[in-house]
């Protein structure tokens, strides 16, 4: 199991607000501006502004800078990075406890011959 | 908000198995034990210290099929048969995740629940508190993973 590195604990940072979730939901089926982006949302545009800068800092998404409407695009590779980490920890213990499960078997079959020698 | 309450940074794993607790408890307390079943197939442990008690330390090496290894430091906060639990640390000291692990009897099987939470840094910690968590969040990391896959399918 090796360290967490810090960037995932700003992206997952980043994806505990449900209204940051939407925006990414939104992003994964396309660009969009801002406007658009803030539609589904009942807050003000300043807020929406807030969370896409958490998205940008956490490189979730990116933001054009020569358009002038300078849409928002999703940015895979972090999100890639948390879920094969989650995965991966979670595969970990799998294993531990077939491995696990497989000794203690043994273990009892040996006491239980143990016991009747 | 209390870290050890938020359900986005918990990654929850268990196994119902087929052995009374005391004997699955005792599976922690060996490093003969440990090194049988830490780790997927084909990984082992080399103990150098294993001080089974609260503040006491587990030292070892993991050895990784692929022949690399990786040193590893688990610190005992509490060891009672019910409940151990740990913090895993790097070399210098930093906790990297805090993990729980309840041992429930279960007509004479024992229940193995691991629940870690993601690792402490202050740099973490300051972005918490600037960015601000969902507390009414129902989220665990199991969703969350369902959640990030989903995303990159849509992506794609």
């Amino acid at each position: 199991m090796q360290a967490v590195a810090d960037p995932l604990s700003v992206t997952f940072a980043a994806l505990a607000d449900p209204t940051r979730r939407a925006i990414l939901a939104r992003l994964s089926r396309g660009e969009s501006t801002v406007t658009e982006l803030a539609k589904p949302f009942k807050i003000s545009m300043p807020a929406i502004t807030k969370h896409l800068k958490v998205l940008e800092n956490a490189g979730l998404i990116r933001r054009s800078r020569d358009a002038q409407w300078r849409p928002c695009a999703l940015e895979a590779a972090p999100l890639k990075e948390a879920s094969v980490w989650v995965e991966n920890y979670r595969q970990f213990w799998d294993q531990s406890f077939d491995r696990l499960d497989a000794y203690l078997a043994e273990i009892q079959t040996m006491e239980t011959t143990n016991d009747q020698a | 908000m209390s870290l050890a309450s938020d359900p986005a940074r918990e990654i929850v794993v268990s196994r119902l198995l087929d052995a009374p607790r005391e004997l699955v408890f005792s599976m922690w307390t060996k490093a003969e034990h440990l090194t049988r079943w830490w780790g997927p197939e084909g990984f082992s442990t080399t103990t150098h210290e294993l001080d089974f008690r609260p503040g006491g330390s587990w030292r070892f090496t993991m050895h990784v099929p692929d022949g690399s290894n990786f040193p590893a430091v688990i610190k005992f906060q509490s060891v009672e048969i019910g409940r151990i639990e740990y913090d895993h640390e790097d070399l210098s000291g930093t906790v990297l995740f805090k993990s729980t692990v309840d041992l429930a009897e279960q007509e004479g099987r024992t229940l193995m629940t691991i629940t870690t939470l993601f690792p402490t840094s202050v740099e973490r910690d300051r972005l918490i508190r600037e960015v601000g968590w969902d507390q009414g969040l129902k989220l665990t990391l199991d969703r969350l993973n369902q959640y990030l896959t989903s995303l990159l399918e849509a992506n794609k």
